[in-house]
């Protein structure tokens, strides 16, 4: 459904951009909000605006990778043009950390996603977690990540690494101590 | 369809992650997950709060009134347009500089040796205003929000475009008013051309085009007779040896580009 949605987009059908945004506006605010709080908006309408002139590169199936993948090279001239503009700006601090009050919601929660990945992410620094969102959940390359993330390729690929020993390190005393009791 | 069989995001983790307040490996998962889960992205659309119901609506609103989106979508006839402006700046501009040069040609500087009128004084400055112009025509075009180029790839592609386009409409200016001289202009324009590129990523590259512009003007006033110094009147004079100094700060400028293509970054990257 969504492959011909975007079929009728690439031939300049305005109501196919309202479906396409009812559909995927909502996820890619909040998604872009939790890496560029300021600017999530203005990144939104840029990555629909590209969308809409380039529907043509639309490869079919779901439209969530490939409007994804706009979104995010958005996200990197973003972080590009506001250092080019002031160098000494750092990334601001984007997601959650960990920390908020324990409730009664996270309580279920903890039964329903994976508990051990949970506590070992939020173990690591949040600079480390940062460097892992980048490079494993948002699919950057490392010189996208570094752009985004502010800092030299070679600390993203340290930092990554970094992350994703500690990860292993973690997970792996869960299982002992799980072993033990 | 097996949609019905997929595993599908926890209703609160949604509730969380709708609100901000979901923690990194709660908000990772949603995020992977709904990249490619139609079901959980209409789930989530129903727990947005109204503030960001309202936020989303007012964006798409602006979106439609904004950017000429009700046109066609990107030809590849609007997709050199966010390259290199329009085509009537590109006519008007080669127009305006053969002009420039003729009429510029026949009134005579107070300057000696080879600079015998305001076009031999004005000509390297060519280049460098038709770079600035088609900065600023080509990056306002809504089409520039979606060139599939950018940052030092976009500044090389206009700038030779404006060499091309300007090194035989000056120079056939040049030798349309005689004098001599000919492409004499060429190394100092290119030079100044460089030099815009290499201020780029600092204060912009119309920015630099401005100010190298007002720079060269300045040693043109220094230079000038009754009172005109003649180190500066030695620096806009072609010679050997200005011209092995235009050489080298060409060089000069294109190891700076070099060095930072890193910072360079236009609006408009979609590769």
């Amino acid at each position: 459904m969504t492959a011909s949605c975007c079929v009728v987009l690439s031939r300049g059908d305005e109501a196919a951009l309202d479906e396409l945004w009812v559909r995927h506006a909502p996820w890619l605010l909040l998604r872009l909000r939790r890496r560029a709080p300021d600017e999530a908006g203005d990144l939104l309408q840029e990555t629909f605006l590209a969308a809409w002139r380039n529907a043509g590169s639309f490869r079919g199936g779901d439209a969530g990778g490939w409007l994804w993948r706009i979104a995010s090279r958005r996200l990197v001239d973003a972080s590009r043009r506001a250092r080019v503009r002031d160098p000494r700006r750092l990334p601001q601090p984007t997601g959650t950390d960990a920390g908020v009050t324990a409730s009664a919601e996270e309580q279920v929660l903890a039964d329903v996603l994976d508990a051990d990945l949970a506590t070992a992410l939020d173990q690591l620094s949040p600079e480390l977690r940062a460097a892992l969102r980048a490079t494993v959940v948002d699919g950057f390359s490392t010189r996208e990540a570094a752009a985004v993330l502010g800092v030299a390729e070679g600390t993203v690929k340290s930092r990554s690494s970094r992350a994703r020993a500690l990860l292993r390190h973690h997970l792996a005393s869960f299982t002992h101590s799980v072993e033990d009791a | 369809m097996t949609q019905q069989d997929r595993w599908h995001a926890d209703t609160v983790a949604l509730r969380q992650y709708a609100t901000g307040t979901a923690t990194d490996a709660v908000g990772w998962s949603v995020e992977t997950h709904l990249t490619g889960c139609i079901v959980c992205r209409a789930r989530l659309a129903h727990l947005f709060t109204d503030a960001d119901r309202s936020e989303l609506s007012r964006l798409r609103c602006e979106l439609s009134v904004a950017d000429g989106l009700a046109q066609s979508p990107a030809s590849p006839r609007a997709a050199l347009r966010g390259v290199l402006g329009p085509w009537w700046a590109w006519i008007g501009l080669v127009v305006t500089a053969f002009t420039a040069v003729t009429l510029l040609g026949v009134v005579p500087t107070p300057q000696s040796g080879l600079l015998t009128s305001w076009a031999h004084v004005l000509a390297p400055l060519v280049p460098l205003g038709m770079v600035a112009v088609v900065y600023a025509l080509a990056d306002r075009d809504p089409a520039a929000a979606v060139t599939p180029r950018g940052g030092l790839e976009l500044a090389l592609i206009r700038t030779a475009a404006v060499l091309v386009v300007t090194g035989p409409t000056v120079t056939a200016g040049m030798v349309t008013i005689g004098g001599g001289g000919g492409a004499a202009w060429l190394l100092p324009g290119l030079a100044l051309c460089a030099g815009a590129l290499a201020l780029g990523p600092s204060v912009g590259i119309e920015r630099a085009c401005v100010g190298l512009t007002a720079l060269w003007l300045a040693v043109v006033a220094v230079a000038s007779p009754p009172s005109g110094l003649a180190s500066a009147a030695a620096v806009i004079q072609p010679s050997g040896v200005t011209n092995a100094l235009w050489a080298g700060a060409l060089f000069a400028a294109i190891v700076v580009v070099a060095a930072q293509r890193e910072r360079f970054d236009l609006p408009g990257r979609l590769s």
